[in-house]
């Protein structure tokens, strides 16, 4: 009688984990991860196992992880100073444009990428990557900032300096799932002097552009020199070149630079436009007209603006004589 | 006395403030001449690059075969897509970047249908004149 019970409860049991590993089953065959695609022609392995690790305080995820990529590129800065600049007390965390924009600051192009192609190519170039991952649920975030330093396809982890724990190894299903509720969002931090594995001409331009809005005229000309060796033809290239080099008061690149992205745009007055307010500037007024002259004949949508940067410079020779 | 007051002071005040529309006028003037930023540049660039993107599209054979069917001539879809802004320029780009390369038919009038409504929409504001059924909101 009790040994039947027993037994009957022991088969209800059994049901039950044959019925749950079922499912278990099921649920894991149904969910597909983009890293299969992205990985399988990829080094089985790649470890980055120099990068320096600072653990983070409570809710600084963003602070610290941008001190990694830096003090990898040699900048040793103080975790309480990043975080005056990135950490947002109000939300509890640091928002992406925050951590791009310290970046900025200090003079390094932030190059945010997308995916998991573009992760392992900057792997690979031997560039830790600070990824976003929602370690919660789509209903219920916990964003998370750590930085990649690696993987190895034959144990299918990932290693990350995540918060307090360094080379943490998160399996790679657990890894895909959570960067995937981070939309993909990946940032490089690399010197102007270098150009990321997986930087595409326009991508790395605007990454640029947000160096010089931020005012770091001579990094900024260092990083579209580097673009205009990788990509000679890069009209936007010469003419970010030309206009940072203008600002940091290096006058021979900025002619230098205009008088390439002429040559590569024939029919555009916009370079020759900007070349003749940097002559007109050093004086050189005759060179000026004669230049501003050629973009009013080029003509396009600026020709209005090209007549008044004539009638500057006309004004000026008049007032330097 | 009043009356003195504005004869006396009339003729000043209206030469005093055309002075201050014509300085304003200048101020804008000055405004308009110096570099062209970076930024500008690139982001012309960027506008040009999907507008041909969009153009290109509307010359493929199959894209034209959809659009015959439909009833709508495609040189005169690809005419009015010159008339549309930027913005909704890159807005049919980044749509037609999410096709799959080798796209299928299918997908190919979903992109078809897609930019029909924005067609459409810029019809009703009066922008682009595709549609003949569509009276614009003024």
């Amino acid at each position: 009688m009790l040994i039947n019970q027993l037994q009957s409860a022991g088969g209800r049991w059994l049901a039950c984990a044959f019925f749950g590993i079922a499912i278990l089953i099921i649920i894991s065959g149904c969910s597909t991860y983009q890293y299969q695609s992205a990985l399988y022609p990829e080094p089985q392995r790649v470890y980055l196992a120099e990068v320096p690790f600072f653990a983070q305080e409570e809710y600084q995820c963003g602070p610290a992880a941008l001190a990694m990529l830096l003090a990898w590129n040699g900048e040793e800065e103080s975790l309480a100073q990043l975080g005056e600049q990135v950490y947002s007390p109000g939300l509890q965390g640091s928002l992406q444009p925050s951590i791009v924009a310290a970046a900025r600051r200090r003079g390094y192009v932030a190059y945010p990428l997308h995916g998991w192609s573009e992760l392992v190519a900057e792997l690979k170039g031997g560039q830790p990557v600070m990824i976003l991952q929602n370690l919660g649920l789509s209903w219920y975030p916990r964003w998370h900032y750590a930085v990649v330093i690696g993987y190895d396809q034959a144990v299918t982890t990932v290693m990350l300096h995540s918060g307090i724990y360094p080379e943490m190894q998160m399996p790679m299903g657990v890894f895909e799932r959570t960067w995937r509720r981070g939309d993909y969002w990946g940032l490089v931090v690399v010197p102007p002097t270098v150009l990321p594995a997986s930087a595409t001409e326009n991508a790395y331009l605007t990454a640029v552009v947000g160096l010089e809005r931020a005012q770091q005229f001579s990094a900024a000309t260092t990083a579209y020199l580097s673009a205009a060796k990788a990509w000679p033809n890069s009209f936007v290239a010469w003419m970010g070149a030309g206009n940072s080099s203008y600002n940091d008061g290096d006058i021979d690149t900025a002619i230098r630079s205009f008088r390439q992205a002429a040559a590569l745009q024939p029919d555009n007055g916009v370079p020759l436009n900007n070349l003749a307010l940097v002559l007109a500037q050093v004086g050189r007024h005759p060179e000026a007209l004669a230049v501003i002259d050629q973009a009013i004949n080029r003509g396009g949508k600026w020709q209005g603006m090209f007549r008044q940067t004539r009638q500057k410079i006309v004004a000026e020779a008049e007032l330097a004589q | 006395m009043r009356k003195k007051i504005i004869r006396y002071i009339g003729k000043p005040l209206c030469l005093f403030l055309a002075l201050c529309f014509l300085t304003v006028d200048v101020g804008i003037r000055t405004a308009q001449a110096g570099m062209i930023s970076t930024e500008t540049v690139l982001a012309a660039q960027a506008n040009n690059e999907a507008r041909t993107q969009v153009v290109d599209f509307f010359a493929r054979e199959d894209v034209r075969q959809v659009m015959t069917a439909q009833g709508v001539a495609a040189d005169e879809v690809a005419a009015r897509v010159a008339s549309l802004s930027d913005a909704e320029i890159v807005q049919i780009a980044n749509e037609l970047d999410q096709l799959p390369a080798g796209a299928s038919l299918g997908t190919v009038v979903g992109a078809v249908l897609f930019i029909f409504v924005v067609l459409l929409i810029t019809d009703i504001l009066g922008y682009t004149k595709v549609f003949t059924f569509v009276q614009p909101i003024r």
